[in-house]
């Protein structure tokens, strides 16, 4: 284990975050606290990270240090000019109804001690290597330590009939944040690569943390809720062993969109919403029909609070994810990287086996009883505050199911086992969060279309 | 809020406080069990699919690759043969050393897709005889499998 390649890896996030703050103008509304900042941020790092590979590697341009810093200084540069003259006119950012609870504090408490503890534990156990997730040494790592070698998103060995089995058509996001973080730390050191998997742990907690107090949960509830998803989400990380896998990236994704999606539709949500998806996108196949759906969800949001259909708020929320998605499309398809396992007809007789591995996988044990958690969307589509977010997650969900009905697999039993509750790890931390603010929050604090209790967490003088 | 409303309020956060308890008995149960295996990881003996960083099958694996990587020019296409083991094994232990090897393309002896592209193959723990190792002159022997060059007309 290399000191020096661990801190890379920790600066590489931190370096990703201040470049995803130099969109602060656009990306952060009121409502937002400063660690839901760091996660929006961060997310938007990497996001611009991805283009930015994915345009080099268009360009043909090796990937190196001083090429990425140049990079980032002109789009960091670039952002702060359309900033500031963005911040001389009128105000970015939409007033803020306060509600009874904005006196409440969201400081740190006991909640936010066992949630710390628990992602060190998870950090340390991931560092060791021993909870590295298969799925690291079969595809993700191997990539990344791949494109680490050849400076690039290596196609013409994806395209090497032979790798089937490294799911080539996988959107890239992944390895190459490991990549850039092997170029940093000046070779491919394991332990770094597993302290990503601590890092996003640590986004994802921040994002539920925030997701309870925007949805107006009083500090019980948000210590209680903050302190379960982290417990359980580590004590899943360690018994499933999933250091590496690309899973943290999505339930990420869905605990992020939690906020946004909680708020009445607005022009930062639909940034937020946008940035996220493209996170998705890029980070693994699923995650390309999640921001499709994330993407509609917050159009038709739009578009019902509005009663009218305009472009801006489309173009807002679908650019980005657009971006990661054709690019990848384009990409995959010169290069012939779609697997005939991505396609078949719809075969119900699947059904009995796929619903065994599933009735089998949600009693698996690394999950403690937590699993059915991911079906609770099914009740949260009754309430109006969470039915946005309950609908991009039962579409998600009929997704894979539609996937174990149409893949042309063999032993669907198997199938189901080997993926159904890491799936549900995608699901189960946000899935906690809404239904604790559904549940908990005080009835009189549940106006539809309103922040629903949050807080201003700052105000436009301190995002100026 | 009425009585029953206070009692009900209470009660769902007596569950809440029960589950948070609930996940952190199992973080510990899961901790505890992860070092265990952890402090017994010199045993470790599973079949490739469970196969774990710093355990021993894998660091058998990765003397044979070090000892190999010295003799194979870098990108060449190398097949990896288990002969004896089962296809499924065989499918895991190719995977792990692909990661091991990235520098080297890296497939399964007998995978039809890549038939006739091996410039060098290494037959892990046995040596490759009959048919196998037809058009192919051994070349070393790394520490626990062998080293072949293909025979090129």
């Amino acid at each position: 284990m290399s000191l020096w390649a661990l801190g890379a890896a920790a600066a590489f996030f931190v370096l990703l975050g201040l470049l995803g703050s130099r969109f602060a103008a656009w990306l952060a509304s009121p409502a937002d606290g400063a660690l839901y900042r760091c996660v929006l941020y961060t997310i938007t790092g990497i996001v611009i990270l991805h283009l930015v590979l994915t345009v080099l590697d268009f360009a043909g341009v090796r990937w190196s240090v001083p090429v990425l810093a140049v990079a980032a200084a002109v789009i960091a540069g670039i952002a702060g000019i359309i900033g500031a003259n963005r911040q001389g006119g009128s105000s970015p950012l939409p007033a803020v109804q306060t509600r009874p609870y904005a006196k409440q504090s969201s400081g740190p408490a006991w909640g936010d001690a066992l949630a710390i503890f628990a992602v060190i534990v998870f950090a340390v156990f991931a560092v060791t290597g021993w909870i590295t997730m298969p799925d690291f040494v079969y595809h993700w790592g191997f990539k990344g330590h791949r494109f680490y070698l050849t400076r690039e998103v290596d196609y013409s060995f994806l395209g090497n009939r032979w790798n089937w089995a490294i799911h080539p058509e996988y959107p890239n996001l992944v390895p190459e944040l490991f990549a850039v973080t092997a170029l940093l730390a000046r070779g491919f050191d394991m332990p770094a690569m597993m302290l990503e998997a601590a890092v996003l742990f640590a986004l994802l907690v921040a994002a539920c943390r925030e997701g309870l107090r925007q949805g107006g949960a009083d500090r019980f509830i948000q210590q209680a809720g903050t302190a379960l998803v982290a417990l359980s989400s580590a004590a899943f990380g360690i018994g499933y062993i999933m250091a590496g896998a690309a899973d943290w990236h999505l339930a990420l994704v869905f605990a992020a969109a939690v906020p946004p999606l909680l708020r009445p539709p607005d022009r930062t949500g639909d940034l937020q919403i946008g940035v996220i998806a493209a996170f998705a996108a890029g980070s693994k196949i699923e995650g390309v029909p999640l921001a499709a759906l994330l993407v509609a969800v917050q159009i038709v949001r739009r578009v019902w609070a509005e009663r009218r259909l305009t472009l801006k708020p489309a173009v807002t929320t679908g650019l980005l994810p657009a971006a990661v998605v054709l690019a990848w499309l384009a990409r995959v398809t010169h290069h012939h990287l779609f697997q005939t396992l991505e396609s078949g007809a719809f075969e119900l007789a699947r059904a009995r086996e796929i619903f065994a591995g599933v009735g089998e996988a949600l009693q698996n044990p690394a999950w403690h009883g937590l699993l059915p958690v991911m079906f609770l969307p099914l009740l949260l589509l009754f309430q109006r505050r969470t039915r946005a977010f309950a609908a991009v997650a039962i579409l998600e969900l009929v997704f894979y199911f539609y996937v174990y009905f149409t893949s042309p697999v063999g032993d669907y039993h198997y199938f189901v086992l080997s993926n159904f509750p890491r799936l549900g790890f995608q699901l189960v931390p946000a899935c906690i969060v809404t239904a604790l603010v559904v549940w908990f929050a005080p009835k009189s604090e549940r106006p539809a279309g309103t922040l629903g209790g949050c807080p201003p967490a700052a105000t436009d003088h301190e995002l100026a | 809020m009425n009585q029953q409303g206070k009692i009900g309020a209470m009660l769902k956060r007596f569950l809440l406080g029960l589950l948070v308890l609930w996940s952190g008995a199992s973080l510990l149960a899961e901790a505890r069990r992860a070092v265990t295996s952890w402090d017994a990881r010199a045993g470790w003996d599973a079949w490739p699919g469970g196969w774990r960083l710093g355990t021993p099958p894998v660091a058998r694996l990765e003397a044979c690759l070090t000892g190999a990587r010295r003799l194979l020019p870098a990108g060449t296409a190398v097949a990896f043969a288990a002969p004896g083991e089962s296809a499924e094994s065989t499918l895991f232990q190719v995977r792990w050393a692909a990661y091991l090897m990235p520098e080297q393309n890296v497939f399964g002896h007998s995978e039809s897709t890549a038939a006739g592209m091996a410039r060098y193959v290494i037959s892990w723990r046995k040596p490759l005889a009959g048919p196998a190792a037809a058009k192919l002159r051994p070349v070393g022997q790394p520490p626990g499998c062998f080293l072949y060059q293909a025979i090129r007309p």
